[in-house]
């Protein structure tokens, strides 16, 4: 048999919460897609968790900036 | 134009295969509970694949076979691995998979997040192949 490997997958209320605080620009929405992005997840999370740390920066860039 | 036409009606037949190859592994394995042969009722459904996983038929965003197993609880690492085993063990299934666009076998319980993933491409090169009398 081949060899297996660990993968982890991620749960959609903690998706919600992410992406509803990516949209309101905290550092817990950044912290949450990163987690998500660069976590030992499989690719569907991963996608998420990427487009989550995008929302977050583009959502905080556009608070400081004015 | 016509062969256009023809790519559109061959991808849609194509979509429709896929489908039926999910709808089948989850009616055989609602068979399989109901009759008591498997102790776990397994459900499968398309998402996306390992990207160091892909072969060249992976579908793009579509290359993963994931399997959940409906038990109510967590499922520990050597049951899941059983059930990847059981599919893997299924050598035509597995070349089906790989040929109609599936590159990553994923294991998933209902109760956990975590999970167990296989190269379906992976799997024909170093165990098939290395059983080249068998297959």
């Amino acid at each position: 048999m081949m060899e297996e490997k660990e993968v982890k997958t991620g749960k959609t209320i903690w998706i919600v919460i992410g992406f509803v605080l990516a949209f309101l620009g905290g550092f817990i929405g950044m912290f949450i897609g990163s987690n998500y992005a660069f976590g030992n997840f499989d690719r569907k999370t991963k996608l998420l968790g990427y487009t989550m740390l995008v929302i977050s920066i583009v959502v905080m860039k556009a608070i400081t900036s004015n | 134009m016509w062969n256009r036409i023809i790519d559109i009606v061959e991808w849609f037949g194509e979509i429709n295969e896929r489908r039926a190859v999910v709808k089948d592994f989850n009616n055989a394995a609602k068979k399989a509970f109901i009759s008591g042969d498997a102790p776990t009722l397994l459900n499968a459904k398309t998402t996306l694949g390992e990207s160091g996983y892909h072969h060249h038929l992976s579908k793009f965003l579509s290359g993963g076979f994931k399997i959940k197993a409906i038990s109510g609880r967590d499922l520990s690492r050597d049951e899941m691995k059983e059930i990847g085993a059981i599919v893997l063990d299924n050598k035509d299934f597995v070349r089906k998979l790989i040929t109609m666009g599936w590159d990553t076998l994923y294991v998933f319980s209902d109760g956990g997040e975590n999970g167990l993933k296989w190269s379906l491409i992976e799997m024909v090169k170093t165990v098939y192949i290395g059983k080249k009398n068998e297959v």
